[in-house]
This record gives C-alpha cells, sequence and structure tokens, in this order.
C-alpha cells in the first residue's frame, strides 16, 4: 500500500498505522487495529459456540430418556452451567463486540475506535477469563454448577470447603469478562459521540449505531451493579462474610436483584444490535428505505430506559409483594410497544419491495419469525398468574432460546454472511450457506418449539431426570439439538474455504448505501484515510434519488481503486 | 383517465375482499388455538387453575392473531414481491407513514394495559402469598399470626436438599401432602438450607422457599386426585429428585387420615435423593463435588414413591 | 495515480475526524458507570439493615465512625494536595514540585496503613486471603 498526500497531522498521531505485522499473523498479536479486533473477537467467540454447542448436544443427550442415566447428576448440573456461561459470554458479548468492532468506525467514517489500546486490551482480556472459566472443569469439586444465575446459598455452598474452587473461578471469570464489557462500552459510546464523519447528525446514523449506542449505554448502566454483587458473592464465598449468607443476617434475595437488574438490560444489549442488523438488511434486500426511520431509531432508547425498570420480573414467585408484581408486570409490557413498534417498520420495510432471498435475508427473515414468536411467549411471561405457573419450567428455556439463539444468532449469522465480503474481500457460497440456513432452521425449531409445551405441563428447567409423561417433548428437542450441530459442518465449510480461496469481493456486491460500502473490500487500516466523506442524508434511501454523501462518485471510484 | 381510475377502484376493492378474508380465517384460528390451549396444560386441580388458563388461552388468542397477522404479511410479500432474477432495481420508496405509526403504537398500548389490568384483577382475586417474615436462620420458625381465617392449617412445609416434609397442626409429620378437597388451606413454608420453590402444577402455583424467612401461603385444591409437588428452584446436585405428591381427599377420608395417623410410629420418610447418593458412594463416588443430602425425615405417614399421579 | 482522475475531486473538500483528545469524555463516562458500583453497595446495606429483623446482625456491636472519618479525610483531602503539586510541575517550581508530592505521599501511605488497620480487625480477617494468594504463588 502506498500512501501519499497524507494530512501531516495524521501521520504525526500516536495510532495512525498499525503496528503489528500484515498478514495472518496480525490476527494472534495485541493489534490495535478495530477490524483485526473485529474479528479477533469473532472468530474466538465462534470458537465458544461450538464449545458452548458440544455442552448443550451433551445435556440433551442426557434429556433425551427420563432418568438420569448418562452422567451422574452432579455432573449434568456443572455441564449446563458451564453451557449457559460459555454461551453468553464467551459466545455472544464477545461476537456481538466483534461486529461492533467491525462496523462502527467504518459506517461513522471514523479511522478506528477512540481509544485502540484500551480496544485490544479489552479482546485479550477474552481468551484470559475464557481460560480461567475452562480451568474450572479441572479443579477438585468440578466447575461452578448452580447455574448461570448463581443464586446463592446454593452457590455459596463450597462442598469441599477448598478456597480454589469451581465457583470461585466462575466469579473471578465473570468480572473480568465485566471489565472487559466496560472498557469496551466506554470506547464504542466515546467514538459513536466523537467521531462520526462530518454532516452525521444523530438522525443521519445507520440503526445499527443507534443500536449499538443505546446497549453500550445500557452496559454501561447496569453493569456495575452485577459487579458490585459478584465481588459480594466472592467475599461471602471465600472469606465467609455474610452479605447474602444466611446465617449470618444475609439476604439471599438482595443478590437476585443485583443479579436481575443487570442481566435483564444484558439480554436487551445482545437483542438490540440485532435489531440494528435487522434495520439494515431489510432495506438492502428488499431495495426499498426503511420504514419509519426516526420511529425505529427512537425506539432504541425507549427500550433501553424500560428495560431498566423491568428486572423484578424474573422474581413474581420469590416473595415479592403483590404491589411490585402488579407494577414490574406492567412497565415488562410497555417494552412490547417500542419493540412492536420495530416489529411492524421492518415488515412495512418488506411491503411492495423486490425481495431477494439471498442468505443473509434469509437468516434475517428466519430471525425476525422467531422473534415475533419469542416476543408473544415474553408477553405471557410478563402476566403473573401465567408466569407463576410456567416460571422457572422449560417454557422459560424455550422463549429465552427462541430469543438467544433463534432471534440474536440468526441475526449474528445474517450479519457475518452480509460483511463477510467487506472485511474479508472474498465471496462466499451461497448454497453452502443455504444448505446452512435451511438446517438451521429445522434444527433450532425442532429443539425449542417443542420445550413450550413440557414447559406448560410442568416440566421445571434444569433438571437431570424427569417425569415420564414429558418425553416425546424431550425427544422431539434433541433431535433438533442434534441437527444445529450438523448445521455448524456447512458454516465452518463455507467461511474457511471461501476466505482461504473465494472470489475476490467487488466493494460494494448487494449494491447497499452506507459508508462502509463506500470503502474497497477489505477496507485499508484507516477506513477513509484523509478523506472523510460528508454525509447529506440517511442511509437507505434506496429509489429515493437523494444523495448520500458529497462526490460520491468520487468515493466509489476511489473504492474500486481507479484513482 | 377514466380507465385507470376504475382500475384502481378494481384493485382496491378485491384487496379489500382478501384483507377480510384474511382477517376472518386469522379469528377463527385464533379463537380455535384458544380453545385448544387449554389442553396443554395439566388437569386443573384449585380455584386458581380456571383464572391460569383462561388468561392464557386469552393470550393465546391475541398472540395467535398477531403471530399469524405479521407473518402470514411476511409470507405474502416473499410469495408476490420476489424480485425476479438478475432485476436490481428498487422497490417503492416509501419512507414512512405518520398516521400508520401512531396506529401501531397505540394499538399495543392499548392492548398490553389491558391485559395487565386483567392480570391484576386476577392477582387480587387469588392472593395466595400471605406474609414473609425474616427470622434468625437456625432458631424457632416464629408463629405468623394471620388477618384472614382459613378452613384448615397452618401446615409446616418443610423443604430441604433433597427432601420434603409435611407438618400437620395436630403433629402428624408426612412425607406426602393430604389435602381436603375445596378447603382453603394455609401452609408455613420453610427451608432448612437453600432456596426451594413449592410448585403443583395442576394447581397452577408456585412460590419459592426462603432461608432465613418464613412465608405463608394458602390455596384451595378443588379437585380429588394425586399430584406432583415439584421442587422448582434449582437447589443442587438432586434437585430433580426433589419431588413428592400432593393427594387431594374429600374432607372425611382426609380427616380419618388424620386420627388414623397419629397413631403410626415415626419411621424413615421418602428420600430418593438419599438413595441415590449411597449408591453413588458405594459406586467410588464419582462424579463432581456436591453437600450431602439430609437424612431421612422420622415421618407418621411414608406415602409411596410408586404412586401414580393424575398429572 | 492521484493525477489522473483529479479532476473528479476537483470540488471535493476532505473531511477530517480526530484521533485523539477523547480521554476527557471516556473518563468521565467511566466514572458515571462506575459510580454505580458503589451506589449498588450503598443499596445493598440499606436493604439489610431495613428488612433484618434486629440490626446489627449478631456479633456485631456498633459501627466504627472514628478510624474511617479519619481516612476519608486524609484520602479526599490527597486529590486537593496533588492538584497543587501538579499547578507547581506545570510552573516549573521543582522543589514547590517536590515537597507537596512528598506529602501527597505521605497521606497516600497514611490511608493505606489505616486501611490495614482496619481490615485486620475484621472477624473473617485477611488470612484466607493470604491463604489464596499462597495457593496463587504456588501455581
Ligand atoms: C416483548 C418482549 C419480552 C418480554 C415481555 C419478556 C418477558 C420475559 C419474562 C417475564 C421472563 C421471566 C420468566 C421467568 O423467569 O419466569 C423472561 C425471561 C427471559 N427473557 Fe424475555 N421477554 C421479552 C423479550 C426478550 C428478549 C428480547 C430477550 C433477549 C434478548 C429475552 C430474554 C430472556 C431471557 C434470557 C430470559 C430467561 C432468563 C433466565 O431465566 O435464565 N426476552 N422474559
Ligand atoms: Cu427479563
Amino acid at each position: 500500500m502506498t500512501i501519499f498526500n497524507y494530512d501531516p497531522r495524521l501521520v504525526k498521531t500516536k495510532n495512525s498505522y498499525p503496528k503489528g505485522p500484515n498478514d495472518w499473523k496480525r490476527f494472534f498479536s495485541f493489534n490495535t487495529d478495530a477490524k483485526v479486533i473485529g474479528i479477533q473477537y469473532i472468530v474466538t467467540a465462534l470458537f465458544f459456540l461450538l464449545i458452548g454447542g458440544l455442552l448443550g448436544m451433551l445435556i440433551r443427550g442426557e434429556l433425551i430418556t427420563p432418568p438420569s442415566d448418562l452422567f451422574d447428576p452432579t455432573v449434568y448440573n456443572g455441564l449446563y452451567t458451564m453451557h449457559g456461561t460459555i454461551m453468553l459470554f464467551l459466545f455472544l458479548f464477545p461476537i456481538l463486540s466483534g461486529l461492533t468492532n467491525l462496523l462502527v468506525p467504518p459506517m461513522i467514517g471514523a479511522p478506528d475506535m477512540a481509544f485502540p489500546k484500551l480496544n485490544a486490551l479489552a479482546f485479550w482480556l477474552v481468551p484470559i477469563f475464557s481460560i480461567i472459566l475452562l480451568l474450572s472443569f479441572f479443579v477438585p469439586g468440578g466447575p461452578a454448577s448452580s447455574g448461570w444465575w448463581s443464586y446463592p446459598p446454593i452457590s455459596i455452598q463450597n462442598p469441599l470447603g477448598k478456597i480454589i474452587n469451581g465457583e470461585m473461578l466462575w466469579i473471578i471469570a465473570i468480572s473480568l469478562s465485566g471489565i472487559s464489557s466496560i472498557i469496551g462500552a466506554v470506547n464504542f459510546v466515546t467514538t459513536i459521540i466523537r467521531m462520526r464523519a462530518p454532516g452525521m447528525g444523530f438522525f443521519k446514523m445507520p440503526i445499527f449505531i443507534w443500536t449499538v449506542l443505546a446497549a453500550q449505554l445500557l452496559q454501561l448502566l447496569g453493569l456495575p451493579a452485577l459487579t458490585g454483587g459478584a465481588i459480594m458473592l466472592f467475599f461471602d464465598l471465600t472469606f465467609g462474610t455474610s452479605f447474602f449468607r444466611v446465617e449470618g443476617g444475609g439476604d439471599p434475595v438482595l443478590f437476585q436483584h443485583f443479579f436481575w437488574f443487570y442481566s435483564h438490560p444484558a439480554v436487551y444489549v445482545m437483542v438490540l444490535p440485532v435489531f440494528g442488523i435487522f434495520s439494515e438488511l431489510f432495506p438492502v434486500y428488499s431495495r426499498k428505505p426503511l420504514f419509519g426511520y426516526k420511529f425505529v431509531a427512537v425506539a432504541s432508547f425507549g427500550i433501553t430506559i424500560l428495560s431498566l425498570v423491568v428486572w423484578v420480573h424474573h422474581m413474581f414467585y420469590t416473595g415479592t409483594p403483590m404491589w411490585m408484581r402488579n407494577l414490574f408486570m406492567f412497565t415488562t409490557m410497555l417494552i412490547a410497544v417500542p419493540t412492536g413498534v420495530k416489529v411492524f417498520a421492518w415488515i412495512a420495510t418488506l411491503w411492495g419491495g423486490n425481495i431477494r432471498l439471498s442468505t443473509p435475508m434469509l437468516f434475517c427473515l428466519g430471525g425476525l419469525f422467531n422473534f415475533i414468536f419469542g416476543g408473544i411467549t415474553g408477553v405471557m411471561l410478563a402476566t403473573v398468574p401465567v408466569d407463576i405457573h410456567v416460571g422457572n419450567t422449560y417454557f422459560v428455556v424455550a422463549h429465552f432460546h427462541y430469543i438467544i439463539f433463534n432471534t440474536i444468532a440468526f441475526g449474528i449469522f445474517a450479519a457475518i454472511y452480509h460483511w463477510f465480503p467487506k472485511f474479508t474481500g472474498k465471496m462466499f457460497y451461497e448454497g453452502l450457506g443455504k444448505v446452512h440456513f435451511a438446517l438451521t432452521f429445522i434444527g433450532a425449531t425442532l429443539n425449542w418449539l417443542p420445550l413450550h409445551w413440557a414447559g406448560l405441563l410442568g416440566m421445571p428447567r434444569r433438571v437431570a431426570s424427569y417425569d415420564p409423561e414429558f418425553a416425546i417433548w424431550n425427544v422431539l428437542a434433541s433431535i433438533g439439538a442434534f441437527i444445529l450441530g450438523v448445521a455448524s459442518i456447512p458454516f465452518i465449510l463455507n467461511m474457511v474455504s471461501s476466505w482461504v480461496r473465494g472470489k475476490s469481493a467487488p466493494p460494494n456486491p448487494w449494491k447497499a448505501i452506507g459508508l462502509e460500502w463506500l470503502l474497497p473490500s477489505p477496507p485499508p487500516h484507516e477506513n477513509f484515510e484523509e478523506d472523510i466523506p460528508t454525509v447529506l442524508n440517511e442511509p437507505y434511501c434506496y429509489g429515493l434519488d437523494k444523495p448520500f454523501v458529497e462526490d460520491e462518485q468520487f468515493y466509489i471510484e476511489k473504492s474500486l481503486k481507479k484513482i | 383517465m377514466n380507465t385507470k381510475i376504475r382500475r384502481l377502484k378494481k384493485k382496491n376493492f378485491s384487496s379489500i375482499i382478501i384483507i377480510i378474508i384474511a382477517v376472518v380465517l386469522n379469528v377463527v384460528v385464533s379463537l380455535l388455538m384458544g380453545y385448544w390451549s387449554y389442553s396443554w396444560l395439566p388437569i386443573q386441580a384449585s380455584e386458581a387453575a380456571h383464572y391460569v388458563d383462561n388468561l392464557f388461552a386469552f393470550e393465546t388468542t391475541i398472540g395467535t392473531f398477531i403471530f399469524l397477522g405479521c407473518t402470514g404479511t411476511m409470507a405474502w410479500i416473499l410469495v408476490f414481491n420476489r424480485a425476479p432474477k438478475y432485476d436490481e432495481s428498487n422497490g417503492e420508496p416509501l419512507e414512512g407513514n405518520l398516521k400508520l405509526e401512531i396506529i401501531w403504537t397505540i394499538v399495543p398500548l392499548i392492548l398490553v394495559l389491558g391485559i395487565s389490568t386483567y392480570s391484576t384483577s386476577v392477582n387480587y382475586k387469588l392472593e395466595n402469598l400471605g406474609s414473609k417474615i425474616k427470622y434468625d436462620f437456625g432458631a424457632e420458625v416464629p408463629f405468623v399470626e394471620e388477618k384472614k381465617v382459613f378452613d384448615y392449617g397452618p401446615i409446616d412445609v418443610i423443604s430441604r436438599q433433597w427432601n420434603w416434609e409435611f407438618v400437620y397442626p395436630n403433629g402428624i409429620h408426612s412425607s406426602e401432602l393430604h389435602l381436603p378437597v375445596d378447603k382453603r388451606s394455609n401452609f408455613r413454608l420453610i427451608t432448612e438450607d437453600v432456596i426451594h420453590s413449592f410448585y403443583v402444577p395442576a394447581f397452577r402455583l408456585k412460590q419459592d422457599i426462603i432461608p432465613g424467612s418464613v412465608i405463608t401461603y394458602s390455596l384451595t385444591p378443588t379437585k380429588e386426585g394425586v399430584f406432583r409437588l415439584r421442587d422448582a428452584m434449582f437447589s443442587g446436585a438432586y434437585f430433580s429428585e426433589n419431588q413428592t405428591n400432593v393427594i387431594v381427599e374429600s374432607e372425611e377420608i382426609f380427616y380419618k387420615w388424620i386420627k388414623e395417623t397419629v397413631k403410626k410410629e415415626p419411621q424413615n420418610g421418602l428420600n430418593p435423593a438419599g438413595r441415590l447418593y449411597e449408591k453413588r458412594l458405594r459406586n467410588g463416588n464419582r462424579g463432581w463435588a456436591t453437600v450431602k443430602p439430609a437424612p431421612d425425615p422420622k415421618v407418621n405417614e411414608v406415602g409411596s414413591e410408586a404412586r401414580l399421579h393424575d398429572s | 495515480m492521484l493525477t489522473e482522475n483529479q479532476n473528479l475531486s476537483l470540488n471535493h473538500k476532505p473531511g477530517h475526524i480526530k484521533h485523539d483528545g477523547h480521554n476527557m469524555t471516556g473518563f468521565i463516562i467511566f466514572l458515571c458507570s462506575e459510580s454505580i458500583i458503589f451506589f449498588a453497595f450503598f443499596v445493598g446495606y440499606s436493604v439489610l439493615k431495613i428488612s433484618a429483623p434486629v440490626w446489627y446482625p449478631t456479633g456485631i456491636n456498633g459501627i466504627d465512625i472514628k478510624m474511617p472519618l479519619i481516612n476519608t479525610v486524609i484520602l479526599v483531602s490527597s486529590s486537593f494536595v496533588i492538584y497543587f503539586a501538579e499547578k507547581y510541575l506545570h510552573k516549573k517550581n521543582l522543589w514547590g514540585f517536590r515537597i507537596i508530592w512528598f506529602i501527597t505521599m505521605m497521606m497516600g501511605s497514611y490511608f493505606v496503613y489505616g486501611q490495614y488497620v482496619e481490615w485486620s480487625e475484621l472477624t473473617f480477617s485477611l488470612q484466607v486471603f493470604f491463604q489464596v494468594a499462597q495457593v496463587l504463588v504456588m501455581v
């Protein structure tokens, strides 16, 4: 790459040029380039998706028959705890950080993140806490086995009385993950507030940026509460204090408040960027402007604010007084309103479009389909009398997998396919992508749809054995889980082979509007370098004849390397 | 000009017909689903059950209507708005429609307002949860003064890792919960170690039991039979074994049972987790760490693990 | 290469985004967020206090106010002191800087000492902590 015409101010700045090597080795170094970090995050997270998926299939293997015959129940408990923890903290959060890293700077025209070194630090914490978490399989007594909630007193029982135990490593890993997320959040929010391209006012930002901003603000507001709770839990476990230990006058329910004050918003931290992905992709593949851009943008913040005041819906049956249950039922249901605004806007975007069913679009449509379903079961769960019956049963498991896997993971797959050409410079294979979609959709539906009925009939979650009347639903679910396992094969095959020897990608293979599509594929280290475009209109002006940036033609030619 | 308007009118007319047919179909299917939803739930065995089931059926109906409305529209679009191969032109550039957007903000708002008002009123009708009183863990469980009068009780529900024990006002200890039908019984929910949950799916009722607190709870069974009581809050290694039966009997049989059981000598009650743990020890104590199960409770009525349950 | 197509960029003013100088923004965001940890601690304390059947929990007779108060005053005032040290540094008055810097360090040391005294008085003691440290060192 030759560099010329650099603004001298830029050459002087410390991080204007990558220090690391410029080949595959850079992915294994402390590289400060957001695009390298993004790919590091995504690949690490996908690796843990495989591990977590393996654990999930072991769980489903145990549950395919009513008695507990594959593992000792203690082992089962450890496995499901680690499954949940790995999927949330080692797969979902990192992969979303990865996508955010890849997309935010190019989408707003920034050369990099505001704090590149902190950014690299946030990433490198991931392998560190992942190793700590995985090491807990090998300590005496086994890993943490009190569920991803880690409710006391069960989590601080410490049967062997050893100081180093699975639960302790679990808390350390989660706290490090929290530190990594906070660093990331400070970085993303600062970048979005301070480093947008000229002309890009708030109401000209892509929706993905809106949702990232909303999600990361939630992270900043909620996560410290969990950190505080985790510190107290750590002290109770290790030093014998009694914040939550009943013997010394502590209150175990207090932990549940700390935990859910963060962990409810956490689910929105994960889903908001996926709402962003939907809002980006539907216009591209139906070739229409996003319907009601402003409503969709503002709805993200409606969700942010509301999701801070609904956490008690996870505690309807813990002895919460009536007035509080009614109040939190009401706030929870209110969330359905901004969420509904988004869903209707997406459908209206599709309406009358010119729909192209490519792989990313299929994942988006599948994700939207499942999200409508999961949102409806969510409202059922928010209804106190219904929740009193189905809470803590497989109905809840089915609900949140419909959201977390069937919506969020679908959106993530859509994003990976959609932006794959941009950041690797290679096209993926459509055929394999469609096979991946079909297997994923069938597997996921078979896995989680039947479990709603198991829950309605009263099968509690987290059981290692169950009464025979629930067998049919569990057999179906297990078959679905194994199909999902198979679905990973075309995906891995596709990603690896197309990155290694796929066709070269043009700068804008989907004819999409957006700053990132005005860059070459893959974009140069500093994105627009010295020539940051001036934004004139919001993205998504398909067919509207409104110019997106000043001198658009110049950037298009530049991205084609004609200049 | 004239023909164009006529054609437009014709198109409008046919689309109105299609919409009407679709909505009617959707309403019919939704009502059917709501009707059908009763069969997805266990037997209704307490007075809470039909409130919960009605609420669930109501939500299933509305949910189905919304779900089919949205996905049906999506399906329509996928069938009729597909881009032909190599066609990369744009769709109709609609940027929004204020009226529509306001409608789909207000209508869901009214809907959820309605649902939460409805379920709040159900909450006030049920009132199963009494009071929650903290006490010094390990000390005597305090007596709880109740404002309301109950037909029977209080029965102490004692949960532990991992068995249940029920103590009746006349001092009977039992491993199974016997209750008189159609009578409001009152409980004190107590745990000796971690959080458990008193969950009887046939009653549609669930209440966590918190260490360091005594919680009073009341309910009215409405159907005779044998129903499963399951611990619903994860409580450690043998959590899934922490189940027992609730036996709802006519008042006569219930009081006969009370009278006869008092005379029985206390013996070891149900404790499947204890048996499994002994097996594990015999097999070399493999597996990951667990606390020891509580010893077998000493009860007058042992009950039976093999008893068939109705739901 | 650029020269060939320069007619394209003739009327084009390149935009510019600052790389650096966002530290203040980032720091303020971070501070606001971290203060929520302490908020959590305070909420925890008040909930425990309000809902306890008897306050204080068994084995505790009251809160020691004096020592923490002294420590707090020293900790808080040391940030003003260090501010003056920095002012001297800016004025290139090295001796002034050194003296005040030294005072700050003394205050800091006293604070650490105070913490040591307070923590070693607790019943759960730091012994467990040292044990953990030992094991970690061994690993
Ligand atoms: C219309 C929107 C939604 C409503 C009203 C809703 C409501 C609820 C309620 C009331 C529960 C508690 C059930 C219980 O534990 O008894 C719950 C659980 C859960 N929800 Fe949702 N939900 C909605 C959407 C979402 C979204 C968007 C996500 C994720 C991004 C999500 C993820 C979860 C998770 C992970 C749990 C279970 C946590 C656990 O128990 O381990 N939900 N939801
Ligand atoms: Cu929630």
